[in-house]
């Protein structure tokens, strides 16, 4: 009767299988993978994927310590009639005009959280993605509910 | 008793081939979602973002094919602990990311603590599968 193998040769040949096949898995998988990079019109090599801008609730916003600074991207009516205390206005249309007050109020290493009307708005992702290029700034979140969830916030 | 390995190897190579394919049907929103949780460098964000839907579906199709059980086993678990891992990231940095597990690459609108434990369960699932086709390997 043949001598079974001892048992950690098997166990080892377990492992070796399940890497086999791994690899082999991965192969399979590379050459779609390939062919979708190349030519699916929604290439993520082709779309440029930006890293995202971060959305924190209000919440977590306040468990932070260390310096803050609120952004809104809010039309500037919208802002003169009430705004988060010592947020700094700026939008996409007047950029130009408003950077100087936002760089006035920016240091780096300050955390920047945007906001703009509520949870549908895009504007804090306009304004987020271009401070992230032209600034170079990390540390950028958006607001998840925007302007309506500090007010929610505020009442309570 | 028996029925066990099969009833995951089909529930999980299902999950796993519907869940690559809606990946794979939008590559750049899928890196963009991964792109959300802020743990890759930018430029893994392209290939990672194409290559893993196309592992998902070679794995959920082996799986369903009964074929490479344990290579499919293994890479359920992997990036079963992949997706556990980030989402827990996300979750302790206070990070609202549309988890991108089902495609999808709109930031925020998720509920991370939900997707942690969907994608804890599937780790389970995964390594029990894991466990039973080795068994099985042994013999």
């Amino acid at each position: 009767m043949p001598s079974l193998p001892k048992c950690d040769e098997r166990g080892a040949g377990v492992f070796r299988r399940a890497g086999r096949e791994t690899a082999f898995l991965l192969l399979i998988a590379l050459l779609p993978a390939a062919l979708a990079g190349w030519w699916h019109p929604r290439s993520a090599f082709r779309s440029a994927p930006d890293s995202g801008i971060a959305r924190v609730d209000l919440a977590t916003v306040r468990t932070w310590t260390g310096s803050l600074l609120w952004v809104d991207a809010r039309p500037a009516p919208a802002f003169a009639v009430a705004h988060v205390p010592d947020a700094v206005n700026l939008t996409e249309r007047d950029w130009e005009q408003r950077l100087g007050d936002f760089m006035a109020k920016w240091r780096p290493g300050v955390r920047i959280v945007i906001y703009c009307d509520g949870a549908q708005c895009h504007a804090s992702e306009g304004v987020a993605r271009r401070l992230k290029q032209e600034l170079q700034i990390e540390e950028i979140f958006v607001l998840t509910g925007g302007w309506e969830a500090w007010q929610a916030g505020v009442k309570r | 008793m028996n029925a066990i390995p099969h009833l995951l190897r089909w529930g999980l190579g299902a999950v796993m081939l519907y869940a690559g394919a809606v990946k794979a049907l939008d590559p750049a929103a899928f890196a963009t979602a991964l792109g959300n949780y802020r743990l890759f460098p930018e430029f893994l964000l392209a290939p990672l973002g194409t290559v893993l839907p196309w592992l998902e579906i070679a794995c959920g199709g082996a799986l369903l094919l009964n074929r490479l059980t344990l290579g499919a086993a293994s890479v359920c678990v992997g990036l079963g602990l992949g997706f556990v891992a980030a989402l827990a990231s996300a979750w302790w940095r206070g990070l609202d990311v549309d988890c991108g597990c089902f495609g999808g690459g709109s930031a925020g609108t998720g509920n991370v603590a939900l997707a942690l434990l969907r994608a804890t369960a599937i780790l389970a699932a995964a390594a029990v599968l894991w466990v039973l086709t080795a068994r099985r390997a042994r013999r």
